[in-house]
């Protein structure tokens, strides 16, 4: 029972959700640390010493005979809420990070010790990352354009405000101590750690989702109505707690009605909203009812946007200026179109694509839309927050792990920005770069430079391209987690489909060794132990050589010609040189040999299956919904080709909203 | 057998209208802060699996009543009930008491979610979304003029055995979606209840109605809900976007009976218990979660402390965990023995010691079932007659799963509850189709259980709420969210079935 209850205030800090700072550590933990191989590892400590391990061997009999999902429904879900809706979804958690945090980290967990074998815990680690969202099909897809009248075409989803766009549209439109004030009600409305995962706005609208923001607007009704400055702040100077005179509606509705609905409202609702307004027996309540009344409305939760026009012959209708002003607004920013957007809406200046395009270049160059594109990045690699570095000190050799996750962190979110703002840089540059930004002295000891505070970037001769940054590498487990590293190219960056294990699978794997952790290398005791049965080989023929290439970059991030082993009790058992080749099929009939990560990643730039997929999870990240290849094909070949031909990439971010698509809805 | 139905309930009732309620002459002092009802429910919370080895009849031989529900009246089995209910203890009460099994706490997919979450046991969170977004079942009960036709002294008696500790564990009453505070141990309560000199003389105040708080509220969402059917009407939305308006329109709709204006309240009809006496204050008694000793007094002295709020109605709705000291260590079960509650409850299914346990647990509930069938209250029902016991667990009759929740129901609520049978709501033609069951309904090599589940589909849990709305004339849409894909509750989905009561028991 303490244990269930220490489960429940979990999920209740969970649900404060990023408020609070021991879900931040959470998060940190268990999120989104980096690839495990545990399987392996722990196969071999068995035999070595069973009784000081926390998880029982693979191969053991566990208590509890669940394996993948039904696992996680029976002893995750209760804190970490239903699979479909979990943000643990699509992150790289390795069975390692799920150990650490039962056995030392997270005392809520500990009612896992001892409970779960390897095979247990590496089911968990399948489902988690192998359900990655979105659900990708296996086959790529050639983007098609078969005439002009097609580049008006476009998909459409009726969208909810979620996240971060309905935190942003309320802080934009409430007084700041309003919004402030309402910190403790946050939980009411969707979390923000979902940022970029597409499940978050793909999610049918429930009756409990309806009933909480009813409330939530009760709330931000009875805040603003708390005091005479909150009214004065929102609804004008003319009103106070007792006093909401019509004349004050009036210049209310004339002032904000339209923004806050975004959209053009007619000045016949006034009176229409008045009726209603006015049925409350006090100005108090008058107010709140006109608070609710708008921020229940469809157009204020949704992204309505209404067919008014008469159909082309194709059946695309022209959109209104204000709903294109909320594409470009919520796409490109999660938040509501900024003065100049709207000053141009109102004027019904944005159904020109040449006015669209304009705003786009602008907007592109702000910092809230650099920030979104690095989270783009972010959601295309599949790594939202990096790692944590390992911490024995026989493998550090005098690097200090403290920060290093920051530190990591803070350079990556520099390296995009300069790639794709400062240098105008391609995607080919994204792969090759060797710009850095070691802020820290551990960061510049891995990079082997010199410490970077301002200015021109430091080179880091051994670190060229995105997959050697330390924060793609990052993990706890000193041992290289190379499948995982595979895994993670393969799914996120190739949007190829990778199958969970079966039970059948985890329990046929082959019992590795000590002395195989000591006499192979890696790539041999990887290949051995995934490669032995038909059933396994089919996915990780298609993984394991693509973490492969990434060999020469230890769990710590650094350039390491000579991996060191350790076994369960922290000791190292052996060195193994690494291999810099690597034989990786990017596609499926692929048989090159790459000689270093160097020329493996400028390859994977030039590849298709990475381009169309970079395409594909750009258009979802600021679609915030999936790509319909029968209507959206011609603006993501669009975008496609920008990187065909070596475009720079923020002409490839800003070639969706610049299609003449962005202009038209279809019918039905 | 039950001398309680609704049809003799309304003869008791056209006596009551009879008497001159000259039992309450003598309490005048407490008319002031009269409930105005006899009607009270108390909710007896526990945590942990309720075994079904220990609390239900072995037989078998089952009466099949409306909708397929199979029962067996109590009074056909001889000797004891149960391991639990034995004859010694509850011959008495068999007929006055209801043993129910089969409920569910249906799961977004279909599969049966992990027990030991108090937001489901009296119904404050939707099944699938797990989050308390609601008021529970003791809320809506306290905020209604059935339970209250004029405002009480406390409209809800929430409460601990313990004074500190993590509280909000044991704390099963929400109100709109936050858990509402605890008294934590019997000093508390004596301090909310009993420490000031209570009302004096006077008559009970003309009912009026509650200020309607919703106003604002309910103006809003029905403007909102015009708005979206007008939109959904027009020829300005796509298909595709008509169908998600319409599915949000139909929620708000949902949301709407819980906003309706308040109606003013009937004038009381009832008066004060005859053995209404301000109790002392509880002396001596550790109240500390950290004490693992003095368990019975306790809670006994909460107990008491219900039975009198009840008894001089100084409010008609309490709900109350049997909480002892901390689970972790041993502790004092009275005379029976040291044991460990959740080792033994909630993961190894032991049976013999658990026995222990459980039995200690309802025999503290049986000493208060005894104090309120001891007293005859004005309409010549016993308390325990007018009132109804609910004891609920967040756990069910399986180990960490919501499957086949025990509800054992003390009382017929003045008569609108039917009495006296075991009731058995699983349904026989619906086997869960869960396979990964299989896996874990075995012991493990201590031959202990961590998991144990049945199989059998039964009935949402809020199908007893539900009913309980129903005979109390209490309107709503139905209790609980019953999300169910995979349609393994079907039939108890649809609006029509949101509103209908539970067979036998009425």
């Amino acid at each position: 029972m303490e244990s269930w209850g220490k489960l429940n205030r979990l999920k209740s800090t969970i649900k404060i959700g990023t408020l609070g700072a021991s879900l931040s550590g959470l998060i940190l933990l268990l999120l989104f640390q980096n690839c495990s191989d545990g399987a392996f590892k722990s196969n071999f400590t068995t035999e070595m010493n069973s009784s000081s391990l926390s998880t029982p061997p693979a191969n053991s009999e566990p208590q509890l005979k669940l394996y993948g999902k039904a696992l996680y429904d029976s002893q995750c879900m209760k804190c970490h809420s239903a699979f479909e809706i979990s943000n643990l979804k699509g992150r790289t958690i390795t069975s390692e990070t799920i150990k650490t945090a039962y056995t030392s980290k997270i005392s809520a967990m500990k009612f896992l010790d001892g409970t779960l074998n390897e095979s247990q815990l590496t089911s968990l680690e399948s489902i988690f990352l192998t359900t990655v969202d979105p659900t990708t099909p296996s086959k790529m897809s050639s983007f098609t354009c078969a005439s002009a009248d097609d580049e008006k075409k476009s998909s459409a989803r009726l969208l909810r405000l979620m996240g971060p766009e309905l935190r942003n549209t309320y802080s934009r439109l409430l007084p700041t101590t309003v919004w402030s004030g309402l910190a403790s009600k946050y939980y009411l409305i969707p979390p923000d750690q979902l940022d970029g995962q597409i499940s978050n706005f793909n999610g049918d609208y429930t009756q409990d989702f309806a009933e909480q923001i009813s409330r939530f607007n009760e709330e931000v009704a009875l805040l603003i109505t708390a005091t005479s400055a909150s009214t004065s702040a929102f609804f004008g100077s003319c009103t106070t707690t007792n006093s909401f005179p019509k004349s004050c509606f009036d210049s209310f509705f004339t002032s904000k009605v339209s923004v806050i609905l975004r959209s053009a409202v007619p000045q016949s609702e006034n009176a229409a909203m008045w009726a209603v307004i006015s049925q409350a027996p006090s100005a108090i309540e008058q107010m709140k009812t006109a608070i609710q009344l708008l921020f229940n409305d469809p157009r204020f939760l949704y992204h309505l946007e209404l067919l008014e026009s008469a159909p082309d012959a194709q059946g695309n209708y022209l959109l209104s200026s204000y709903a294109i002003a909320n594409r470009l607004a919520y796409g490109l920013t999660a938040a509501p179109p900024d003065s100049l957007l709207w000053d141009d809406a109102v004027a019904g200046r944005l159904t020109d694509l040449g006015v669209v395009r304009s705003h786009i270049n602008r907007i592109s160059q702000g910092q809230v839309f650099k920030n979104r594109s690095i989270e783009l990045i972010k959601f295309f690699v599949g790594v939202q927050n990096s790692g944590l570095a390992p911490t024995q000190p026989e493998f550090l050799n005098g690097l200090s792990a403290t920060n290093l996750d920051r530190d990591a962190t803070e350079d990556f979110n520099q390296f995009i920005n300069y790639i794709v703002f400062t240098q105008n840089g391609t995607l080919a540059d994204l792969f090759s770069s060797k710009v850095a930004f070691p802020k820290s002295n551990n960061l510049a000891q891995i990079y082997n430079t010199t410490v970077w505070s301002t200015g021109v970037p430091r080179q880091a001769e051994n670190h060229p391209g995105i997959l050697t940054k330390p924060f793609m590498n990052l993990v706890s487990n000193p041992n290289l987690k190379l499948v995982q590293r595979g895994k993670k190219i393969r799914i996120n960056m190739l949007c190829s489909d990778v199958p969970q294990p079966s039970l059948t699978d985890l329990a046929g794997r082959p019992a590795m060794t000590e002395a195989d952790l000591i006499n192979l290398n890696r790539r041999q005791f990887i290949n051995k132990a995934t490669m032995g049965a038909a059933s396994c080989i089919v996915c990780h023929s298609k993984m394991n050589e693509l973490g492969f290439a990434t060999e020469a970059y230890d769990s710590a991030g650094r350039y390491s010609p000579v991996e060191k082993i350790f076994n369960n009790n922290d000791v190292k058992v052996a060195e193994h040189p690494v291999v810099l080749a690597s034989t990786p099929k990017i596609t499926e009939n692929d048989s090159r040999t790459f000689a270093n990560v160097s020329e493996f990643q400028m390859a994977l730039a030039e590849s298709d299956p990475l381009q169309q997929c970079l395409t594909r999870k750009t258009y979802q990240f600021l679609e915030r919904k999936e790509e319909n290849f029968a209507l959206d094909s011609c603006r993501l070949q669009k975008m496609d080709n920008l990187l065909k031909s070596n475009q720079p990439l923020i002409n490839f971010l800003t070639e969706n909203f610049k299609q003449p698509s962005v202009l038209y809805k279809r019918g039905n | 057998m039950n001398r309680f139905n609704r049809r003799n309930f309304l003869k008791a009732g056209s006596t009551l209208f009879t008497l001159p309620l000259l039992e309450s002459l003598t309490n005048q002092a407490y008319a002031a802060t009269a409930s105005g009802s006899l009607k009270r429910v108390l909710f007896f919370n526990l945590s942990n699996a309720q075994y079904d080895s220990l609390l239900f009849p072995t037989q078998t031989n089952y009466s099949v009543g409306p909708d397929g529900v199979r029962y067996i009246p109590l009074n056909s089995i001889s000797g004891d009930v149960s391991r639990i209910f034995t004859a010694n203890k509850y011959g008495t009460l068999k007929a006055k008491m209801n043993i129910m099994r089969g409920f569910d706490i249906p799961s977004g997919d279909g599969e049966i979610i992990p027990g030991h979450d108090m937001t489901f046991a009296l119904g404050a969170c939707g099944e699938r979304s797990r989050t308390p977004t609601r008021d529970s079942i003791d809320t809506i009960l306290s905020q209604s003029s059935a339970i209250y036709p004029i405002t009480p002294y406390k409209r809800i008696l929430n409460a601990l055995p313990i004074k500190d500790g993590p509280s909000s564990k044991y704390n099963y009453s929400f109100q709109g979606g936050q858990q509402r505070s605890v008294l934590g141990g019997p000093s508390s309560i004596f301090t909310e209840f009993f420490s000031t000199t209570l009302p004096s003389t006077g008559t009970a105040p003309n009912p009026t109605a509650p200020a309607d708080t919703n106003i604002s509220r309910r103006l809003a969402m029905n403007a909102a809900l015009s708005k979206m059917t007008g939109l959904v009407n027009s020829t300005k939305l796509s298909s595709v976007d008509k169908v998600k308006l319409s599915q949000h329109a139909d929620f708000i709709n949902k949301i709407m009976p819980s906003l309706a204006a308040p109606t003013a309240a009937p004038a009381p009809t009832v008066a004060l218990g005859s053995g209404c006496v301000k109790p002392t204050l509880p002396g001596a008694i550790n109240e500390a979660i950290t004490s693992s000793s003095g368990n019975q007094a306790r809670i006994r002295a909460c107990l008491d402390q219900i039975y009198m709020a009840f008894n001089c109605q100084l409010t008609n709705i309490a709900t109350i965990h049997p909480v002892v000291a901390y689970d972790t260590g041993n502790w004092d079960m009275g005379d029976t023995g040291n044991d460990q509650y959740h080792q033994l409850a909630g993961h190894h299914y032991d049976i013999p010691n658990y026995l222990k346990y459980n039995g200690w647990v309802y025999d503290q509930l049986l000493y208060l079932l005894n104090l309120m069938e001891g007293t005859r209250e004005s309409n010549g029902l016993t308390m325990l007659d007018n009132s109804l016991v609910v004891v609920v667990s967040n756990d069910a009759c399986s180990i960490h799963n919501n499957e086949d929740i025990p509800v054992i129901t003390f009382g017929s609520l003045g008569g609108l509850i039917k009495t006296g049978n075991y009731i058995n709501y699983q349904r026989t033609n619906a086997a869960a189709r869960v396979g990964t069951l299989d896996l874990v309904n075995a012991p493990n090599s201590k031959g202990e259980y961590v998991y144990r589940y049945n199989y059998n589909l039964g009935r949402p849990l809020g199908s007893f709420y539900t009913t309980l709305l129903n005979v109390l004339n209490i309107s709503h849409s139905g209790f609980g969210s019953y999300t169910d894909p995979n349609g393994n509750y079907a039939p108890f989905t649809t609006a029509a079935a949101k509103q209908a009561n539970l067979p036998i028991i009425t």
